[in-house]
């Protein structure tokens, strides 16, 4: 239909938009000065973004359990935050002169590393590390490393003995003594600079002083905790650079598939590209940090920016093809494109904002700057790139190949037209229903939370998760840590009354399903009242003497109660982080609270890395329904204004409904959980996929208002905006598709679920919005 | 309640009134989670399990939490007992199939009639605070008296000083109740069906000769004036009995536990267990340290052993041998002629106890609670 493509004004063009295109074309040499020196402006800024995970902005930091937390932080700080170094012998166990020789240098090293706490440093090297024993005369101990070491047969003999009588097997020492820990707790805040401690730097340090330089043939290096865990996110998150041009690349290919014009093709990319600088710039003026999370945002600018440059690329063409000159055509596509531009793109950033709505500070975050990428594509395609036109113009080449193009018969899109008859309609129809029950059904089993085993940021086989699987696997000690803060009045954390209810919750705690044990004080006055009485078992109890339980309490680390003797952490090592796993032990803590807590007497939920993520995932599970009507609502409140028509809003939002259901389904199958990585990502896909339905029927109404019948209607709809709907979804699902790849586990998934959500919206508004289109008019003639 | 004089009885109680207004104090309110049910657990048999013993054919084995355990296939599979409290448990005994008792902290003592599947609580702290005090005050009492009586100079001192003692134990047994249920039971014997002691950490010893229907203090007939915790208790089968305890306490009572004779200078240590093997009485405790006397003789010998590893509990296997087991998982068996033989358990935890099924099998409960000896690495 492009042949009907009026040259001239008319009064659907309006005023105000052909004065603002006669001022802009008049004024286009300093206005693209103006971008070029605002794109300068903007691209200094980005350049001084830094990588930044922050995992508190993935927290729901309203909600209680992350409030408990928040507020007791400082004090619950000591229990975490440590690296640990695994030095494993590669050759028989780590009794030999070699491997200490070895162990001994590494501690060192490490006693060298910039943040770490030197005095709290802990290997078999360390002064620290001691053995005890009980004697007629009491206790006798030393270092476990003998005083006379040198390595001989009879020192190391000697050693093994200490170890043994260390305690330390299964903690610093592996369970099988093929390899041992470098325990190496890190100072947050440097005491001389007083700077925060750069754990990129701090990540980086560890790779190049010690496992580059130890790891042989005769050892092997491990090293997991938080710090390594942001330094290796950190690392993965660069790569999304490399994802960035290859993405870049495949965009470049099809648009210049699409357009057979280098002109054209680089405009349009230009135009986009300048889009993601301002966002970056922008990034960077809100005081942003390149956090792997809204990494995701300039993908989806680019590849919204390039699809709407598509239309606009597309329109030009035409008018070109039509022999306007070079400025008239850029003028008259402004003035017919920024109208229908701008109200697609507002839709895109009303949809993106909508996920404000989640109190998750890294969704709002990710809502805000998706919205401002938005904003900034209004100016950059809609503005600048008619602008660009006006000056690279088009090929010849392109011209005659719109030409040939024109001439075609469109085939494949009168094969594709036929959905509107009632045969084939009905079969897709058919087909659909079908996948509505599966993808309900599937649905049924998607997840809450994370899934795999170990670091969840991460891949299951990534070093970092395979490093931290040796741990578990090989030391008594589970990395699925579930803190309880249980409180009393200042200075009673030592009384009976306390200790008791502690103990006592203690063991409720165990028999939960999942849980593997529970640490706290209790467990250090147990211990050290059973070493006061000689190691006999029998005496592995707590006491109601109060001298007896403050001697008992008075070696307790620091860790295990708060300064002011108000507040003990209860640590519960859990099986895994499952969903399931995790309101288990909820259930179980609020229930025991309920009963248990008075004036004196609190347990609060919830620290360490499982209890934020059992506050994460009830959050989550109530956000997800929330999220859905809000962008359900919002699309659907576009649709009406746009169309006014109860049918056509449902033949557009329908096919969304089928894509939503299905993603859950994927991500049942998939073993893919609803967390905060996936969480927006419908709101992503049906706030975008709309798009798509909106074009194609825009075009289809105004067929059938000339009276044409659905299926010669739909085909013509097809022609002119068939390619573009296609297009789009390619260049959107490959824009997020080459995350797939990431090394961040989050980022793989949002790529997974939003190139599928991308990609089948597409086929949706193809194929499922005919049909729908079919029934929905045949019964209205039935009706009638 | 013993006989005691009007004298004696007035302080007593208003003593235990006192204690009644402190427990009804605010600070006191709290729950006492000590007389809280035991919980129920999936796999209690992985629990730390401190003692076990037969009841006929079946095991009984107790441990933290209030756990008791029961097999009725020679170990292979276990069902926990309802038990009326959570406190640690260290110790059972069945003198007979159907009736059995089981002590443990906060000075617990409970009764079982149906062979360990339901437990009555028949005795704690509270009241053994209570008796102990009353003992104190009475025998404080008696001094005062004969110290007013006596007029031998010599006498008065010493006299003077026992009175020193009792007034400083009843100070200590007013504490006590302020406290509260607080000292373990470590060991339990029934010499028959009606007629047991309990004893345990502080030089607590309490008997009874009616089934436990009332326990009573019995520390008249022996000395710990240091008050050392009393670690295990034996009998021969010609009556006699032993009792073991911290600093190389060892005593032997030929008159069922009236008065009890300390075997002297022995050894400094602990001495954590007592088995009796036909005319041979073995007690070993700290560092490995085993001695080995004939029940006849009571004459008393180190018994050379080049273990040195801890050993806190044991059992007589049907063949004679003593089998000990303590610390990093090892059990040591000594035969009826002297030769050892050792093991040590994989999971190195410390072991506090064994027992011998009726089929022959043996069973070993510690720190990682029951193990099989098969299981365990010969030395």
């Amino acid at each position: 239909m492009t042949k009907h493509e009026s040259t001239t004004l008319s009064a659907e063009d309006g005023r105000l938009r052909p004065l603002l295109g006669t001022l802009m074309m008049r004024a286009r040499v300093p206005l693209i000065a103006l971008f070029a020196i605002a794109t300068l402006f903007f691209g200094w800024q980005a350049s001084q973004l830094k990588p930044d995970a922050s995992f508190e902005k993935m927290l729901p930091t309203l909600h209680p359990y992350i409030l408990n937390f928040l507020e007791r932080q400082d004090e619950l700080k000591g229990l975490g935050n440590s690296v640990r170094i695994i030095v494993e012998s590669r050759q028989g166990d780590i009794f030999t002169k070699e491997y200490q020789q070895l162990l001994q240098e590494i501690t060192d090293e490490v006693f060298y590393v910039n943040g770490v706490d030197r005095s709290a440093m802990q290997s078999l090297w360390t002064p620290n590390t001691r053995w005890m024993e009980v004697t007629e005369e009491g206790f006798v101990g030393g270092a476990v490393i003998p005083d006379d070491y040198d390595g001989s047969e009879r020192t190391l003999v000697k050693l093994r003995e200490n170890v043994l009588k260390s305690g330390q097997i299964g903690r610093i020492v592996a369970n099988d003594f093929k390899s041992t820990i470098i325990v190496a707790p890190l100072v947050e805040i440097d005491p001389n600079t007083g700077e925060r401690l750069d754990y990129a730097k701090f990540s980086q340090d560890l790779e190049t002083m010690v496992r580059n330089k130890y790891q042989s043939e005769k050892v092997s290096i491990r090293i997991t905790g938080f710090a390594k865990l942001i330094g290796d996110l950190i690392d993965g998150a660069t790569l999304v650079g490399l994802f960035f041009l290859v993405a870049f690349g495949i965009t470049a290919v099809m648009l210049f598939l699409y357009s057979r014009c280098v002109w054209l093709t680089g405009a349009a990319l230009l135009c986009s590209t300048v889009a993601v600088v301002w966002q970056m710039g922008l990034l960077k003026l809100m005081g942003l940090g390149l956090d792997p999370y809204s990494m995701l945002v300039p993908f989806l600018v680019f590849a919204v920016g390039v699809s709407h440059s598509v239309q606009i690329i597309n329109r030009f063409g035409t008018l070109i093809y039509l022999e306007m000159p070079r400025i008239e055509a850029a003028k008259l596509t402004f003035i017919r494109l920024s109208k229908p531009g701008f109200v697609a793109l507002l839709s895109d950033g009303v949809g993106f904002f909508t996920l404000r709505v989640i109190d998750i500070p890294v969704i709002q975050e990710l809502a805000l700057v998706a919205a401002t990428g938005i904003a900034v594509l209004v100016l950059t395609n809609l503005l600048l790139l008619p602008l660009v036109l006006t000056f690279t113009g088009i090929s010849s080449r392109c011209v005659s190949y719109r030409v040939e193009k024109e001439n075609s018969n469109f085939r494949h899109w009168r094969i594709l037209s036929g959905v509107a008859q009632r045969g084939p309609a009905l079969s897709v129809l058919a087909v659909c229903t079908v996948l509505f029950a599966v993808g309900i059904y599937f649905g049924k089993f998607q997840k809450i939370g994370d899934l795999d085993p170990g670091a969840p940021e991460l891949r299951p086989d990534s070093r970092y998760n395979q490093d931290n699987a040796f741990l578990t696997n090989n030391y008594s000690t589970s990395t699925d840590v579930f803190v309880v803060m249980a409180s009393t009045d200042v200075q009673q954390c030592g009384s009976y009354e306390f200790i008791s209810a502690v103990n006592y919750f203690q063991g409720v705690m165990e028999t939960v399903p999942g849980v593997q044990s529970a640490m706290s004080l209790v467990d250090v006055s147990k211990l050290a009242i059973q070493g006061m009485n000689e190691g006999s078992p029998k005496w592995h109890e707590t006491s109601r003497n109060r001298y007896i339980l403050n001697n008992s309490l008075s070696s307790a680390p620091s860790t295990l109660r708060n300064t002011d003797c108000s507040m003990a952490p209860v640590i519960l090592f859990l099986d895994d982080h499952k969903a399931d796993t995790l309101d288990g032990v909820v259930q179980a803590v609020t229930e025991f609270a309920e009963q248990h807590n008075s004036d004196s007497l609190q347990f609060d939920l919830a620290a360490g890395n499982a209890g934020v993520e059992a506050a994460t995932n009830i959050v989550i599970r109530n956000a997800q329904n929330k999220m859905l009507w809000w962008v359900y609502g919002v699309v659907i409140a576009l649709c009406l204004i746009n169309f006014r028509s109860l049918r056509i809003t449902a033949c557009i939002i329908i096919p969304l409904v089928l894509t939503s259901v299905l993603g859950q389904a994927l991500m049942a199958a998939l073993g893919i959980g609803v967390k905060v990585a996936t969480l927006p990502v419908i709101a992503l896909g049906v706030g975008i996929g709309v798009d798509y339905g909106i074009y194609i029927y825009s075009a289809l109404q105004s067929h059938l208002a000339k009276g044409e019948g659905l299926q010669e209607a739909y085909f013509h709809a097809l022609k002119s905006s068939g390619t573009a709907v296609a297009f789009t979804g390619l260049t959107l699902a490959v824009g997020v598709g080459t995350w797939i790849f990431s090394p961040i586990k989050f980022q793989a998934d949002m790529g997974i679920m939003l190139t599928f959500m991308f990609f089948w919206n597409m086929i949706g508004a193809l194929l499922f919005l005919p049909a729908l289109a079919w029934l929905l008019t045949s019964s209205k003639k039935a009706s009638d | 309640m013993m006989a005691r004089s009007n004298a004696a009885c007035r302080p007593f109680l208003a003593v235990v009134l006192l204690a009644l207004l402190t427990f009804a104090q605010p600070g006191s309110t709290a729950e006492d989670f000590v007389f809280l049910p035991a919980l129920r657990v999936d796999e209690p048999e992985q629990m730390q399990l401190l003692d076990i013993a037969r009841a006929g054919e079946r095991l009984v084995a107790v441990g933290e939490r209030g756990v008791i355990i029961l097999s009725d296939d020679h170990g292979r599979s276990w069902r926990q007992a309802e038990v009326p409290v959570s406190t640690t448990l260290t110790a059972v005994h069945f003198p007979e199939p159907d009736s059995g008792w089981a002590v443990g902290h906060a000075g617990a003592i409970l009764h079982s009639a149906d062979g360990g599947d339901t437990w009555e609580l028949q005795f704690d702290g509270r009241e053994a605070n209570r008796q102990y005090l009353a003992w104190a005050q009475a025998r404080a009492a008696s001094l005062e008296a004969e110290l007013a009586a006596s007029e031998d100079a010599e006498q008065l001192g010493a006299l003077e000083e026992a009175l020193d003692e009792a007034q400083f134990a009843a100070e200590d047994a007013a504490d006590a109740i302020d406290t509260g249920p607080a000292d373990p039971f470590l060991d339990v014997l029934f010499t028959d069906a009606k007629s047991g002691f309990a004893i345990g950490a502080y030089g607590m010893l309490y008997r009874t000769d009616n089934g436990g229907d009332d326990w009573r203090i019995a520390i008249d007939g022996i000395a710990n004036p240091y008050r050392y915790h009393y670690y295990a208790i034996a009998q021969d089968s010609a009556g006699g009995l032993y009792l073991s305890g911290e600093a190389g306490l060892l005593y032997h009572s030929e008159d069922a536990g009236s008065t009890w004779r300390r075997v002297e200078d022995l050894y400094d240590g602990s001495l954590f267990g007592l088995i009796v093997s036909g005319e041979r009485v073995y007690a070993y405790g700290l560092r490995g340290h085993i001695f080995k006397a004939s029940t006849a003789s009571a004459d008393w010998a180190e018994f050379t052993n080049n273990n040195g590893t801890s050993l806190y509990g044991g059992v007589r296997l049907a063949d004679g041998q003593a089998l000990m087991v303590g610390a990093g998982g090892l059990a040591l068996a000594i035969s009826e002629n002297g030769t050892q033989q050792a093991w040590r358990h994989p999971s190195r935890a410390s072991l506090s106890s064994a027992v011998q099924a009726a089929n022959g099998d043996v069973w070993l409960v510690g720190m990682s609670g029951l193990m099989a000896l098969s299981e365990a690495n010969s030395l």
